[in-house]
């Protein structure tokens, strides 16, 4: 299952991003194949709307998971529209390695 | 003419009041209360903060919806919700003022899907799905689940 993280920076020991939709980032883990992909948030500089453009996006990727502080309310109706988990880990200070370890672990 | 006289009162006298409609909220609310610190008075009686008002307060005053758009998306009407968010606003300006604790309550909060908290690893998760499992936790693996829609619980 791939699933996406909000992340801050562009690197394994980046943290976790308190909120989905402004998070500068997005690290894709598949889980079975152990790959990962990072990208850029494409609705950074939109000023409405953001929820639609990433989600879009994740779809196409294929994300079924996604992981982040937080979610708008208009993120998680869109979210749950297109069945896809939401993970709400309320600790800013994880690291985005220690997530990826927990997901890697849990398929081992 | 008595048997109608009862239907009659029994019909328009005594009607029982509308029953209340669960209020959705989308996200449980991630803490049990507030506490003030450096105040060293008495304690007074905590203020209890329900859900649906906490969800009020973050869809006006945090995700700066209008009123119209809170009530749609917490399935409520217009005047229910600025009731709700009335209320809510008074609790807070009230333990704000007497120095009192905020405890949350479920009150008639229903989440619109099925959120669970990992007691181990202390986050949230929804199940949107069959394909979904919610007897594990997806991070820890963790058993030690807690369903958010359940009944029986009062607050976190």
């Amino acid at each position: 299952m791939k699933t996406a993280i909000a992340i801050k920076e562009a690197s394994t020991q980046s943290r976790l991003d308190k909120h989905f939709g402004k998070s500068a980032f997005f690290l894709i883990l598949d889980d079975i194949t152990k790959q990962t992909e990072v990208f850029e948030n494409p609705s950074k500089a939109v000023c409405e709307c953001k929820g639609n453009m990433i989600i879009n996006v994740l779809i196409q990727k294929g994300v079924k998971r996604v992981i982040a502080g937080d979610f708008g309310t208009h993120v998680q109706q869109l979210l749950n529209k297109h069945h896809i988990q939401m993970i709400i880990h309320p600790d800013e200070k994880v690291s985005l390695s220690d997530i990826i370890l927990l997901l890697i672990q849990k398929t081992d | 003419m008595k048997v109608f006289f009862r239907i009659f009162i029994s019909k328009f006298c005594c009607m029982s009041p509308r029953p209340r409609n669960s209020r959705t909220v989308f996200d449980p609310p991630r803490f049990k209360g507030y506490k003030p610190f450096g105040y060293y008075g008495g304690q007074a009686e905590p203020v209890m903060l329900l859900f649906e008002e906490y969800s009020a307060i973050r869809l006006c005053d945090y995700e700066l919806m209008t009123q119209s758009q809170a009530a749609q998306a917490m399935n409520i009407s217009r005047p229910t919700f600025t009731r709700v968010y009335e209320g809510a606003r008074r609790k807070i300006a009230q333990a704000l003022t007497e120095v009192r604790t905020i405890h949350v309550e479920r009150g008639d909060a229903w989440f619109d899907h099925n959120w669970y908290h990992c007691r181990s690893c202390n986050i949230f998760f929804n199940k949107p799905g069959k394909e979904f499992s919610a007897d594990k936790c997806p991070l820890c693996r963790s058993d030690n689940l807690e369903w958010m829609n359940d009944n029986s619980r009062d607050g976190l």
